[in-house]
This record gives structure tokens, sequence and C-alpha cells, in this order.
């Protein structure tokens, strides 16, 4: 309670507690006494302690000790018991409606972002991610820097000499292009090859020789005169009449026939290759190339 | 607070007498004479004195009948002289033995049930913004007590301390109310 006026100025908010105890000494006693009987304003601050009292009690507000002084020594008139009476039923009631909205309102206080306890929280939550960027970055750079190869700088042509002047003297004679020549690397197994043309007739054909060793197959290249069809059959046949092989349908393309005959069962002697052009589903004109496996 | 002894247990004249003394006016004067009855109850109760209106009661019927005897000469004010005599009164208390005590049962339900009408009665009565500011303070527990008195006290644009005055004198007021609403209650048939 406040200590308004002057005339109760000597006695302090807890000295009239201590009144209502029974917890003044004697001496404070006796002049508290002198002062209440004449000070109104004392009188109202007294009663105005009464209620805070008796309100601290129905709220558990008081000490063990307070609590027993106030049963003892304030509980001794029934305007005081009644008093109390009021306190414990404006708790029940106000407490419980309340409650939940003080709850509410907490919460609410809480998450005020106005605060500017929230302020300091995001601007520190700014800066943590800028810090945490450029520490990635940097450490990004010590990890990936001795890896990858420093970047030439190619310096940018300059617009005042051509480029023959500026890379290659006038005066030098030009330096002769020498190219060796490189073997073609050698193939483990390769497969021959069985070259044919128009000239490839019963008296000569064309030679082939097979080493001993797994080949599966031949790769036949016929070289077409020109008028040729744009799709050809195959046939291979032995020295003895008999069909070896047969493909329905090869597509020329640049004056060329190419396909694989497989040679596992091809034993040395002559062969001939029949090729009938297909025009949609009928063979309109053959042509016979030979060949001859030596071993 | 709780009528004062009735007027047929003193004598009329020397009632009036009283009065007159305390102030010529005499409804000013019932209000003086209320206020002395409280303080001597305060004083009494802070003695540890367990029939302080009794004792109250007896100081202001040995005053009355010497006001004519001292009227004439008596300088100060009258509520000093309660307190000489109170303390006589007390002093003699003190020697009495002391009597066996009723044992009270505080949970009368017609009692509580007459409180509870008459303090929804005086809420009614209240300013809306008097009945906010108690519904609040009596709201606050022990955590929220800070927190609460401080969005409160923001609220109204007052301090912390400002904020309890107000709340304690509404309180006051309440009490009051309840009070004689009770009064009237226990006096209907």
């Amino acid at each position: 309670m406040i200590e308004e006026r002057k005339s109760s100025i000597t006695f302090s908010d807890d000295a009239i507690r201590r009144f209502l105890l029974r917890r003044l000494a004697a001496r404070e006693q006796s002049a508290f006494e002198q002062t209440l009987m004449a000070d109104d304003d004392l009188e109202s601050r007294v009663r105005l302690a009464e209620v805070a009292l008796a309100d601290d009690y129905a709220r558990g507000l008081l000490t063990g000790n307070e609590e027993r002084q106030f049963r003892e020594s304030f509980l001794v008139t029934d305007e005081r018991k009644q008093m109390l009476g009021v306190s414990e039923t404006l708790n029940r009631r106000f407490r419980s409606s309340v409650e939940s909205a003080s709850l509410i309102q907490n919460v609410k206080t809480i998450f005020d972002f106005r605060q500017p306890v929230w302020r300091y929280a995001f601007a520190a939550l700014i800066l943590l991610l800028v810090f945490s960027t450029v520490w990635r970055k940097i450490k990004e750079q010590i990890v990936v820097g001795p890896i990858t190869p420093k970047r030439v700088v190619v310096p940018k042509p300059s617009a005042t000499q051509s480029p023959i002047v500026a890379h290659h003297p006038t005066t030098s004679p030009i330096p002769n292009h020498v190219e060796e020549s490189t073997s073609p690397p050698d193939h483990q197994i390769a497969t021959p090859a069985v070259v044919l043309d128009g000239n490839n007739s019963v008296g000569n054909p064309f030679e082939l020789k097979l080493r001993d060793g797994n080949i599966d197959s031949l790769r036949a290249q016929i070289v077409l005169g020109e008028n040729h069809s744009t799709s050809y059959r195959v046939e291979l046949w032995d020295s003895k009449g008999e069909s070896l092989f047969t493909i329905n349908a090869v597509a020329a393309r640049d004056g060329k026939v190419i396909f694989d005959i497989p040679s596992r069962n091809l034993s040395a002697g002559e062969y001939l290759i029949r090729l009938k052009a297909v025009e949609g589903f009928t063979s309109e004109e053959t042509q016979s190339y030979y060949f001859r496996i030596t071993r | 607070m709780l009528p004062a002894r009735k007027l047929n247990e003193l004598r009329q004249d020397d009632f009036d007498r009283l009065l007159a003394w305390l102030d010529s006016n005499r409804e000013r004067a019932a209000i003086r004479y209320e206020q002395i009855r409280w303080r001597l109850i305060a004083i009494l109760a802070s003695r540890g004195c367990a029939d302080a209106e009794e004792l109250a009661d007896e100081t202001i019927d040995r005053v009355s009948r010497r006001v004519a005897d001292i009227q004439a000469t008596y300088v100060g004010d009258p509520a000093i002289y309660f307190l000489g005599v109170m303390n006589n009164v007390h002093h003699e208390y003190l020697k009495r033995p002391p009597l066996p005590r009723l044992v009270e049962h505080r949970e009368d339900v017609e009692v509580t049930e007459r409180l509870h009408h008459c303090l929804e009665i005086c809420l009614s009565k209240l300013a809306p913004h008097a009945r906010e500011i108690i519904e609040q303070y009596y709201a606050e527990d022990k955590r929220a007590k800070i927190n609460l008195r401080k969005r409160i006290a923001a609220k109204l644009g007052v301090t912390n301390s400002n904020l309890r005055l107000r709340a304690l004198r509404i309180r006051a007021k309440l009490q009051q109310c309840i009070q004689q609403c009770v009064e009237v209650s226990e006096a209907r048939p």
C-alpha cells in the first residue's frame, strides 16, 4: 500500500501488517494505537491492509508463521471472518473462469513478435545464417581448391594485329608438316573380310586364307555395279551345290551390300554368293560372286 | 462493520450526549462513532483480544456514561479519550478467568449461500472497469501474479502499486456492500 499522506508516513505498510498480525514491539504498538485513534488516513490504510491480508491468506501467499498468526490474532472479529469469506469466494469465482484466458494471454505474450527479445532472436538467426553461408563457402574452397586445376587465363585477342602477324612471323618459312605413319592396333581376333565385285567370277574367285582358330564369321562386302537395287536376297552355296546360308533381305548402302557369314563350318574350298535383287516380294535380278577359302 | 450495540442497551440520553460530543452534526457524529468503534476493535484485536467487539462496546458504554462529566473540561480529540478507557477495560479483561469458547461452525451452508448471493448483487453494482480490475486481481495466481499485474497496470496506465491500491479500494467497497446485504438478508424472516 502506498504511504500517501503526511500524517501516516511514520508507519510503513509492513508496520501496518505487523500491527494486524500482532507482531509490533510494545513501544511501536503504543504509538501505532495513539495514531490510529486520531488519524483517518491511517485508518483507511489499515482497512485496506486488512482486505489485502485476507486476500493473501485466501490465496495461500502467507508464510506458515504468518498463517498461524492470521488465524490466531487476525480472525478475532465477525467482520474479519466475513472478509475472509468474501476473499475466498472471489478467488474461487474468478480464478477458474480467467485461468484459461490467462493461459492464452501468456502464450500470446510469449509469441508477441513485437517484443524486443524476438527482434534480437531474429537478428541473431540472420547473422547465424550469414556466418554459416560464409563459413561453408570458405570451407568449400579449402577442400576443393587443391583438387581442381587452376584455370589458365587466356589473354584476349588483340584487334591491333591480325592473327597471322601476331602468331606467325611473316619472314620465317612455313614449317613442313611431317606426319608419322602409325600402324593400326593389332586385333587379337580380326574378322576376315570377303570383298567381292563383278570381277569375281568362276575363273577369278576372291581368295581368302583363314588361319586356324575360332573365327565365327566372315564379313562379306559386295560392291554393286550401277543401277543396283535397294535390297537383296543373299544365298551362300558350296561347290557341291548345297545351300549353306540365306538372308532374305539385306539393304544396299553406298553401292555396297555388307553382311556376315557364319564361318565356323566353312571348310577350304570354293563358294558362291548369289544376290537376288528384291523389289517388293519379287526377285527380279540375280548376280553371282565367287570366293575361295584356303587354310 | 458490524452494527454497534443496539441503542436500547444504552440509555438514549447518554447516547445522544455522546454523539453530540463527537460532532454537533448528528450524521457526522454517527460516522465518527462508527470510526471510533472500528478503531477500538482493531486495536483490541491486535492485542490478541478474542472478544474485541465486546470490549469495544463496553468501552463505548463507559465513555457514554462519563460524557456528561467530562464534556465541559476535556480538551483534545475525543477518540483519544476512548483509547484511555479502552486500556482500562482491556486491563480488567485480562484479569478475568478465561471463558470456554464455543466451537464455531464456519462452513454454514446458509451463510455461504447468502454470501454468494450478496457477492453477485454487489458485483453487478460495480462500474465495468472496477469489475474488470477485481476480476483480474482475483484471477491471478502465484506464478502469474507479477505478469498479470504488469499487464493490467499497463492497460490502465497506472503503476503496479497504484493498481493494487485501486483494487483494494474497490474490494473494500465490495466488502461494505456485501456486509450490508448480508445484514439485510439476515434481518428478513
